[in-house]
């Protein structure tokens, strides 16, 4: 850890390389859940712990390499890039959480008859006619198969209840 | 026996029968190629609708859902990288890249007519060798299913992928959350955190829908370019007949994974997708050339294919014989037949052989009806259907993995629980950690160590009962074999290339 | 005429007076049935075979609709039941001694006080088996075998802490030997195991072998009387040894039910478990029935409770 504090003297490396962020967060998990075994009887134990162990000690060669690499390449070294556009995936992400609190919240045909359009619009598909229809064949698809045939329950619509 | 078999065929033939054939391929098809809806998934939801109806329509469907979805789940793997169902995992391995070369009409005809004859060598299997089989499996108690474990573990070796800290890390995540849930062992809680939910362990469509479905879905969302059509939407338009005189060079695969679908079949708890990849690493291993495979071999398709299907009617010779169904799917078949008062066992073919012999010869038929159905028709509706608008079917497949999980158990946590495997499988794809041996470890993991464990409580905690069974002995000659011949065979070429070097 | 079709109307007033101060005409809407398993199990079967009877013995063109939530061996379900208004509209499947086990190994979000107790319809016994290649084919062999080998007969059951494993205890007790548990999950690897020989003994229950007669020796049913489903094999008590034990499956509802919706639901469960169809359906499933009502199924209840707090206190299974 305390090669970290060497690294931002390059410009390059202030961007974080997510190899090494992986390594730290598998071995505090991994730890942490490690911790859990100790009331386990010992062959309930068994397993978990040495997965667990296999996790932290892998965690560390990957922590390990990540810094080796940093040291020979210095300013040369690239790291993966994860985000091509962080902002547009916290927008994906929370689309997707709230999508599900939707359905959750106010039942499944209204939340996805609202999702459908409004995500495929927001995420760059402009042709209202094209949305509309995708939006009433799908939703209607679904609900047809659901409700009429299957008599099958999805999370109830709140008008419903 | 046979003449059972024969006496039940008018009923199957009747047109509402064949008529409920055709409709659980169709439905089996668009089941398996919507990513986020699995085999699984359908049939427990067709079983309580199939409450009041005749036993045979019911068992039809199901048979006909069950092959198709095995198929159908090919098609997004082929398209998107997305395997449909748990067992088209191995499919996407080639039949991606296949799609990116623009080989994707090709390798979706392989995968259908792979499926087609491994669903008809599955069936036939089903009805002239049910009983002897039945007694095979009784030969695998715990310490035979662990080495058959062990041994489907050894595929592993290949899923890692280049970077093996990271493949190791992958697999050693799989075999972590397969051991959540009650230990059946000694009835402890591990690492359940007081949800009764997480009680019974995680389903593997829970898993795999959030590894594999979730982050494409956000991937087709986060995609700034305009939506072109890309070369994956491009299918070739030879009809399928032209094209099977090219495949007859896969019939030692078809063969080969033929014989490893239905053996996983008739185990207890192993399923399509060990199947499939016990297959295809054997196909592999097997190939003049195995650096090809993995960068679009259509032989890695047919592998896959050909063993998933196998696994499908063979899965049942356990489930109607013994009452242990051989895959997840076949568990939840086996409701279907309960709900029709059909208890398993010996009696069953007795009191009820119309509706047994019947449901075996509509296995048959789903399986031949899977070329004319999957053929071009299906196949090229899917492919359109993938060439939606990117943000429109990004927006569908989200709301579609909602419905394939929330209705495996009718409950949000499941739902939850996705969510949070689909962010770590995000994330894991962008950091290129390997997915396949999460599959794996979670497919093998707890299964084994159960066996293991239930093995050792019947030896009295003695360990040599791991070595007691004559079956148990040449599972471990198998496995050996397959550890130690890479090893040997490498040595034998080094040996070969110095010995020419010498020259 | 007139005056006929008078006095009807003024029963039809006097009865809607004096229930709508209790509740409408119950039921006025549709019914939850809430079965703790997936579709498809033995559980799941006996709900949707009671379901039509019940809704013609409730009358007033009421449906009741079963709602799978399965998981943790029927927990989830059983605490929706015990957590849902009692208003006569939510009821559930209850499987004994599971039920009130997972009282005592887990935190449990409901106890013996969280139902009303309306009916058990089944009730499974426990059978022992042994493999067909087995020299052990009656129960005086087996107690001879257990008592030479203390601790070395494996036992395969389904699961830990539930009807099979209760009475390995029992077993234990009267014969004073000690048993290996081998908890498959599920009773069908067992029954597996144990018809391909790798276990010595197992306990099950009659449904499960009676498809299964000729793959293995039935050493005695823990009933009091021989079972309908199969005859011929004899009772423990018959033997001389006092053991009868089963899987009980029933229906509750939630505590403080209304008076009039609770003897209008036991009222139509007597009456489904009288007719004689029902009894062909269940029997055709593979469900053994025998019926208690509520309040016997309450006392079933406290006995079961009582049974499991013992073997918890001196054997805990975890």
């Amino acid at each position: 850890m305390n090669h970290e504090s060497n690294a931002p003297s390059s410009p390059r490396s202030r961007r974080l390389d997510p190899d090494l962020i992986a390594g730290i967060v598998i071995v505090l998990a991994a730890g942490a859940l490690l911790l859990r075994t100790a009331g386990m009887p010992a062959m309930t134990a068994l397993l978990p712990v040495s997965m667990l162990s296999l996790l932290v000690l892998l965690g560390i060669f990957l922590i390990a390499r990540c810094l080796i690499r940093l040291k020979r390449q210095g300013e040369t070294y690239v790291p993966i890039q994860v985000f091509d556009n962080a902002r547009r995936f916290l927008g994906i992400a929370a689309s997707i959480v709230l999508y599900v609190v939707g359905v959750a919240l106010l039942g499944f045909y209204t939340t996805t008859a609202v999702m459908i359009p409004v995500v495929a619009w927001c995420f760059g598909y402009r042709s209202l006619k094209g949305l509309l229809l995708a939006d009433l064949i799908f939703t209607g698809g679904i609900a047809i198969i659901f409700v009429l045939l299957m008599g099958q329950e999805l999370p109830i619509e709140f008008f419903l209840r | 026996m046979y003449g059972n078999l024969i006496d039940a065929l008018p009923a199957v033939l009747s047109l509402g029968n064949i008529f409920a054939v055709v409709i659980g391929v169709i439905a089996g098809i668009c089941v398996g190629a919507l990513p986020g809806l699995s085999a699984t998934m359908a049939i427990s939801v067709l079983i309580p609708f199939t409450f009041g109806m005749d036993p045979l329509v019911a068992l039809g469907m199901m048979a006909g859902i069950y092959n198709g979805a095995m198929y159908g789940g090919s098609i997004p793997a082929v398209l998107l990288r997305i395997p449909g169902t748990p067992a088209a995992v191995a499919t996407s391995f080639d039949g991606y890249p296949m799609a990116q070369q623009g080989r994707g009409g090709y390798a979706l005809q392989v995968a259908v007519v792979s499926s087609a004859l491994g669903g008809i060598a599955s069936a036939l299997v089903l009805m002239l060798l049910a009983p002897p089989l039945a007694k095979v499996t009784l030969l695998f108690g715990p310490t035979e299913i662990f080495w058959v474990a062990v041994f489907g573990m050894s595929a592993i070796v290949f899923l890692l992928g280049g970077d093996i800290i990271k493949g190791l890390i992958s697999a050693a995540f799989g075999v972590f959350v397969s051991l959540i849930g009650v230990d059946t062992i000694t009835g402890y809680e591990r690492y359940t955190f007081g949800h009764l939910e997480l009680l019974d362990g995680i389903n593997i469509v829970v898993l795999l829908v959030g590894l594999y479905a979730l982050p494409p879905a956000i991937g087709l969302l986060e995609e700034v370019r305009d939506f072109d059509t890309q070369n994956t939407g491009r299918l070739n338009t030879t009809s399928i007949w032209k094209a099977i005189p090219s495949m007859l060079k896969y019939w030692k695969t078809w063969l080969r994974s033929s014989v490893i679908g239905v053996f996983v079949g008739i185990l207890p708890g192993a399923g399509g997708s060990m199947a499939a990849f016990l297959s295809y690493n054997e196909a592999r291993r097997a190939s003049k050339n195995p650096e090809d495979w993995g960068k679009g071999e259509p032989e890695g398709v047919a592998a896959s294919e050909t063993s998933n299907n196998a696994d499908t009617a063979a899965a049942l010779i356990p489930a109607l014989t013994l009452g242990i169904p051989g895959t997840a799917v076949a568990a939840v078949m086996l409701g279907g037949l309960l709900i029709h008062g059909l208890q398993p066992g010996p009696m069953l073919f007795r009191d009820n052989p119309e509706i047994v012999f019947g449901f075996m010869w509509q296995f048959l038929f789903a399986a031949i009806l899977l070329i004319f159905l999957g053929g071009a028709l299906a196949t090229n509706s899917f492919a359109q259907v993938l060439r939606l608008p990117r943000p429109l079917l990004g927006a569908i497949i989200i709301a579609l993995v909602f419905i394939g999980v929330y209705s495996i158990n009718n409950r949000m946590f499941d739902v939850y629980l996705m969510l949070g495997f689909g962010l770590i499988g995000y994330f894991m794809d962008k950091l290129k950690f390997p997915l396949p041996p999460v599959v794996l470890g979670l497919i093998l993991g707890g299964f084994a160590e159960q066996n293991l464990r239930l093995a050792l409580r019947i030896g009295g905690g003695d360990w040599s009962i791991l070595a007691s069974s004559p079956t148990a002995k040449v599972l471990i000659a198998m496995v050996l074999l397959v550890i130690v011949s890479p090893i040997i065979s490498r040595r034998l070429r080094a040996r070969k290339a110095s010995k020419k070097v010498a020259a | 005429m007139g005056f006929k079709s008078l006095s009807v109307a003024a029963a039809l007033i006097v009865s809607c007076i004096t229930t709508t101060s209790a509740l409408a005409e119950y039921p006025e809407k549709k019914i939850d049935m809430i079965v703790g398993f997936a579709a498809g199990g033995g559980t799941d079967v006996m709900a949707r075979n009671i379901a039509p009877y019940l809704e013609k013995y409730l009358g007033n063109g009421v449906s009741v609709v079963v709602k799978n939530m399965p998981g943790a061996s029927g927990q989830i379900g059983i605490t929706a039941v015990a957590e849902a208004d009692p208003d006569g509209y939510t009821i559930g499947t209850y499987n004994l001694p599971g039920a009130m086990a997972r009282t005592l190994d887990r935190n449990a979000d409901y106890d013996a006080d969280s139902f009303t107790y309306l009916a058990n319809i089944v009730n499974d016994p426990n059978v022992i088996v042994t493999p067909k290649s087995s020299d052990i084919d009656t129960m005086d062999k087996l107690v001879e075998a257990a008592k030479a080998r203390s601790g070395a007969v494996t036992v395969a059951m389904s699961s830990l802490g539930g009807d099979d494993h209760f009475f390995l205890q029992k077993l234990s007790s009267a014969t004073g030997a000690d048993y290996i548990t081998v908890p498959f999950s599920g009773s069908a690897p067992a029954r597996s195991a144990l018809m391909g020989g790798h276990v010595t003994m197992g306990i099950i229950n009659v449904s499960e072998v009676v498809n299964f007669r000729d793959e293995l020796n039935v050493l005695g049913i823990a009933s009091k009387e021989r079972s309908n489903m199969a005859e011929d094999i004899p009772t423990f008590q018959e033997q001389g040894y006092d053991l009868v034990n089963g899987s009980l499956r029933g229906f509750v509802a939630p505590a403080g039910l209304p008076d009039d919706v609770e003897s209008k639901l036991l009222a139509a469960f007597q009456q489904t478990y009288d007719d004689p169809d029902f009894q062909t359906a269940m029997r055709k499933s593979g469900n053994p029935t025998e019926l208690a009502l509520g309040d016997d199924f309450e006392a079933l209840n406290a006995e079961q409770l009582e049974l499991a707090k013992q073997i918890w206190e001196t054997q805990p299974w975890k």
